[in-house]
């Protein structure tokens, strides 16, 4: 499988779960309706940053939710999450893996 | 100026978003992503008691009581230049920190209920995989007690079955994935709670912090271990499932059982990592384990692992039917069972393929395991 950025060795990991069926994620978003913006990778967002602490292949990867009412319990309450916006996803059939 | 180190992360999203942190003396800290500041990320910095902290983590105690009761003597700023596995340097902030509206909202947990289970309790406080086993030896009917050799027999069996296990499961990664994570002989699991109240229990806990994600990479070895354990109480189905692990995993298996044979005893565990619901819990009772030891005794080279060896020929002593061969990772040395290949022809200095049976047999009364290469069958390489 491609990937739309080029992702390091062994990445995704071989425990990552391939999208076979379509699959609703959430992911939250600065604006509505979401940019392209919305759905970049740290790596993307900051290509010369080292990310100490955190493997490259975690970088090249964008954070979803697989139960919105975790996105809602948790990550809304978060300081620096806290004005973001739910956005509903679905993942189609070939869309990457999801660990 | 004072600075901490990050140590464990408990809620990634696009990064590191609450993490904890010790500074150089060992106290303990928790720190929330703040808006980022000159596009680094920033963090609220609060130094924890550790009985709160460990509230934190059971998910008794929201992210923000815990962090306004620390934060009303001192709180910090951290912004995070080069990344979390440099030392943060904190800033002391004098404004007080309910006013500086940095504080995540009420309700924050780290998870959704409380967990009853020793097993789940002790990752969820550990933040890591966690390993219960309890055993009913005979001693322990009427007290809390268990004999040494028993306990010491019990561990060591149960972590070789363990090592075994993460063995078999790195060989099926791919070979990045593989260098990428921990070593199949790496010091795997450490006792944390010798002797938990109830039966004679004992907790272990992964030696290996889990990855940020909060998953332990032996969380992929006791799934097999709960394969191995799901049938347990029906020998034909137990079988099928032993036969698909042949190999050394197999063969610890078989010796754990005979071991718990021996001292009259079944066994329960139970595992679960920080992120589970439930404990993943499996057991073998003492009537059950003769019927699973009487089956699977009957398969032979149940334990026995093939192994090809490529490599010049070092020594032959075809009279004790003993050789070693010299291959890239050093000499293997083997023997040659009765009825076995010849050793015949072979040339001390020339290159072989040697196609091999690696059985593993435990030093009686050690735990320790002894490795013996027996060669099936050999070719010029």
């Amino acid at each position: 499988m491609s990937y739309r950025d080029r992702l390091p060795e062994g990445c995704p990991p071989d425990a990552a779960e391939e999208i076979t069926t379509l699959r609703a994620v959430f992911r939250l978003v600065r604006t509505d309706p979401p940019m392209p913006a919305d759905f970049l990778s740290q790596r993307q967002e900051k290509p010369g940053q080292i990310f100490r602490g955190v493997t490259e292949c975690e970088a090249c990867g964008l954070s979803v939710f697989a139960d919105r009412r975790d996105a809602e319990a948790r990550a809304l309450k978060l300081p620096s999450l806290k004005n973001r916006k739910i956005c509903r996803i679905t993942l189609a059939v070939g869309a990457g893996r999801i660990l | 100026m004072k600075t901490i180190q990050h140590t464990t992360t408990f809620f990634y999203y696009d990064g590191p978003q609450v993490f904890e942190a010790r500074d150089m003396i060992g106290g303990h800290y928790v720190a929330v992503m703040a808006e980022p500041k000159n596009g680094h990320a920033r963090y609220l910095v609060a130094g924890v008691a550790p009985e709160r902290l460990r509230q934190f983590r059971a998910g008794t105690l929201d992210l923000r009581s815990l962090l306004a009761e620390a934060g009303s003597e001192e709180w910090y700023l951290a912004t995070a230049v080069t990344g979390l596995d440099q030392p943060l340097a904190l800033e002391l902030q004098t404004a007080p920190l309910t006013a500086s509206g940095l504080l995540p909202d009420e309700g924050f947990l780290l998870h959704d209920r409380p967990a009853e289970e020793i097993a789940l309790r002790e990752a969820r406080e550990r933040n890591n995989l966690v390993l219960e086993i309890a055993a009913e030896p005979p001693e322990a009917a009427e007290e809390h007690r268990i004999r040494v050799g028993t306990l010491i027999g019990l561990l060591g069996h149960v972590q070789t079955m363990i090592k075994h296990a993460y063995g078999a499961a790195l060989r099926e990664l791919s070979s990045d994935n593989r260098r990428a994570i921990d070593r199949t002989d790496a010091h795997l699991m450490d006792v944390v709670i010798p002797a938990a109240p109830g039966s004679f229990r004992v907790v272990l806990e992964a030696a290996k912090t889990p990855d940020l994600l909060g998953q332990n990479e032996l969380a992929r070895a006791l799934q097999r271990v709960d394969a191995l354990f799901e049938n347990a109480a029906n020998p034909t189905k137990a079988l099928a499932t032993v036969k698909e692990h042949r190999g050394h995993l197999a063969g610890a298996y078989l010796r754990l059982l005979r071991f718990l044979t021996q001292h009259k005893t079944g066994l329960r565990y139970s595992w679960a990592e920080s992120s589970f619901a439930k404990p993943n819990y499996r057991a073998v009772s003492e009537a059950e384990v003769g019927p699973l030891v009487d089956v699977l005794s009957g398969v032979s080279n149940l334990g026995g692992e093939s192994l090809t060896l490529v490599g010049a020929l070092e020594k032959v002593n075809r009279g004790g039917g003993t050789w070693g061969l010299l291959t890239e990772e050093g000499v293997c040395s083997g023997k040659v069972r009765e009825g076995g290949p010849s050793l015949d022809g072979l040339k001390v200095g020339g290159r072989y393929r040697f196609s091999c049976v690696e059985e593993i047999e435990e030093v009686e009364g050690t735990g320790r395991e002894q490795r013996t290469l027996y060669l099936i069958e050999h070719e010029p390489a």
